[in-house]
Parts: C-alpha cells; structure tokens; sequence
C-alpha cells in the first residue's frame, strides 16, 4: 500500500469562492442541482446545503450574528470546506452488503458505482452525513479524493482550484506537520482557540481528510465523537439474546398451559 | 460413561458455532489503524483498483434529450479541466 494520503483543510484561510464545489462537479461531470433550476437557501448566502450525491464538496458557510446588535459588531464569518473524510475506520465501508465500498492502495474510501445497489445502508452509516444518492445513476455516491486523478499523479480537483490554498493535499505524515505548524502559528498571535479535527487517531481510527477548526465541531456539522455502526452490535446481540430467551419461555409455558388444560378436561370427563 | 461423551461430543459443535455466531459480530473495521490494511475491505478487486470508467456516475448510464452530444463524457474532456 502506498503512503496514506489526504486533505488537510485550513478554514481560516477559507473564502467560500467555492472553487473547489465547481472544480469537483466540472471534474467528476455531476449532474447540476434540480436539473440546473436550483432554489436558494433562505437562510443563507449557501445554495448548496449539503453533501449529498451530486455534491461531493460543500463549502460550509457558517455565520455567527448577533441579531440583537444592528451594527453587527461582532459577527463573524466561519467557511469550511467539507468533503468525505476518508475514514481509517470507515463505518460506510463497514455495512456495505455487496463489497462496492472498497480501500485503496492510498488509504482513501471509494464507492464502485456499477457494484453499488442503491440499498442506502451507508447512507445511515456514516457519521458524517457525506453519503447520498445520484439521482442519474440511482447508487451512492461520495467524494472518491480523485481516484481517477491520484492514479496518473495529479492532485484532486477541489485542492488544485483552490485559491487560498485552503485545501491542501498531500501524505498525512506531511500534512499532519503542516497542520501542526499552522496550529502553533495561530496560538502565537493569540488566536488560541484553533485546533485540528480528525487528524490524531481518536476520531474512528484517524480522518484522512482533517480540518483545522476555530469553534466546536458541532458548530460546523460535524459530530464531536463520531462512532462506527458496529459499536450497537454487542449490546443489540444481547437484546436480542434475552429477547429470544423470552418468546421461547413464553411458547414452552403456552404449550404447558394447554397441556394441563386438556388433562383437567379429560380428568373431569373421566370423574 | 457412554451417556456423557455423548454429552460431550454435541457440546462441543454448539459452542463452536456460539463462538462463530459472536466473531462474526466483531469488525474488522473498527481494529483497523492508519495505512493498515483492508479492514472490513471484502478485497474483490486487484491490488490496485481499477473503477469503471473513473468515478463517473453516468456509467453505463444512456445520455438523452436535448444538448446530449455536449453531454458526452470523454477522457478528452476531462484533460481539458486538468490544464
């Protein structure tokens, strides 16, 4: 297996141009949103929403406004970039029934289109949302960190338009340093509040895709402890356990009750 | 004597396929570290992955109406973004 790669996003050089959206459509020819008749949001600048099927990048624009205030002194604007994390557990990869969720040789997750079935089960397993179905091909799909591009050399789409360089891409051993360096960086000249997401390994083993935020995790749309669906197995397993313990205890006292039944009967038509 | 080898012998396959029952319920997955191998991978394809016509989601997939030759996905068109 060749060395892990992936992105390391940097939200606070982030300037929500969406770059990266247009780059990964025009790229990966995703078809447009309501056939190109799109709707705006109506509570933000952000037409996109979400990452779904037919948007494997979403530039998230998060703006905190206090509505009290009419001058808005003290609004900020937070942008972030999303896009699959690339997960070292990946929960997706964990419940796909036909094997069309594979790993390959960069340690990056991707959805094989004409295995997929369309069954959804990875939709609900990741923990982050990214999974959705392609209304033209009717299967899952999600961001493949340019599996077609890594394989003759290039650097993905959404990394290569970015203005800012917001997105970096790169082994995660050196992303990680760079990331750490940014991180340091940013404490010095007071903006202590930054830290980086997904890139140790407590978040499911490690996300190949890691953010540097300057808020919770939850302010972005992202889950402060995301878990992989086969922690419900032991106790599910064991519920089910008792469950079936149950009903076969309520069949075998049924049996006896009507047994007994049938005896009294014959026991008074005897007497 | 007989009675309980007996006893034994059907015990030993039930237990076996207790066991089985509750490894198939671990996953692969979640041990799996950094750069670490396939994990829950089931591995149905080579070592290095060949995906149908890159990642496109119109695979096999019949283009129709109106601006359709436009719509043909081609490797042409793909270099063209690249540059």
């Amino acid at each position: 297996m060749a060395e892990p790669m992936g992105f390391f996003t940097d939200t606070t050089v982030c300037i929500g141009c969406k770059a990266c959206e247009i780059a990964c459509k025009q790229w990966n020819q995703l078809p447009a949103t309501n056939g190109g008749q799109n709707t705006i949001s109506g509570v933000s600048y952000d037409n996109t929403r979400q990452l779904d099927g037919i948007h494997w990048r979403h530039v998230r624009f998060i703006e905190q406004f206090d509505t009290r205030d009419p001058n808005r002194t003290d609004g900020r604007w937070l942008l972030m970039s999303d896009v699959c994390k690339h997960c070292v557990q990946a929960g997706c990869l964990e419940v796909c029934p036909t094997g069309a969720i594979v790993r390959t040789e960069f340690d990056t997750v991707v959805i094989q289109s004409d295995v997929c079935n369309g069954c959804r089960a990875c939709i609900s397993a990741c923990p982050f949302g990214v999974i959705g179905i392609n209304p033209v091909s009717h299967t899952a799909q999600k961001c493949t960190l340019c599996y077609d591009r890594l394989k003759v050399g290039m650097e993905p789409a959404c990394s290569k338009a970015c203005p800012t360089d917001s997105i970096q891409f790169g082994t995660i051993s050196q992303l990680r340093d760079r990331a750490q360096k940014r991180v340091g960086d940013l404490h010095q000249q007071g903006q202590t509040e930054a830290y980086l997401y997904g890139a140790d390994d407590k978040i499911v083993g490690g996300l190949n895709s890691f953010f540097l935020l300057m808020d919770k995790p939850e302010v972005y749309g992202l889950p402060k402890d995301p878990q992989l669906p086969s922690r419900n197995l032991a106790p599910s397993g064991i519920g089910s356990g008792i469950g079936a313990v149950l009903v076969g205890l309520l069949g075998l006292l049924n049996f006896r009750k009507r047994r007994m039944d049938r005896f009294a009967a014959q026991g008074h038509r005897e007497s | 004597m007989g009675d309980k080898m007996s006893k034994k012998r059907t015990r030993c396959p039930l237990l076996v396929a207790l066991l089985a029952v509750g490894l198939i319920g671990c996953s692969p997955e979640a041990q799996r570290t950094r750069g670490g191998g396939p994990g829950a991978d089931p591995g149905n394809v080579d070592s290095v992955v060949e995906i149908h016509r890159g990642a496109d989601p119109g695979y096999k997939v019949p283009l129709t109406g109106a601006g359709r030759d436009d719509n043909i996905r081609s490797d042409a068109s793909r270099e063209d973004v690249s540059r």
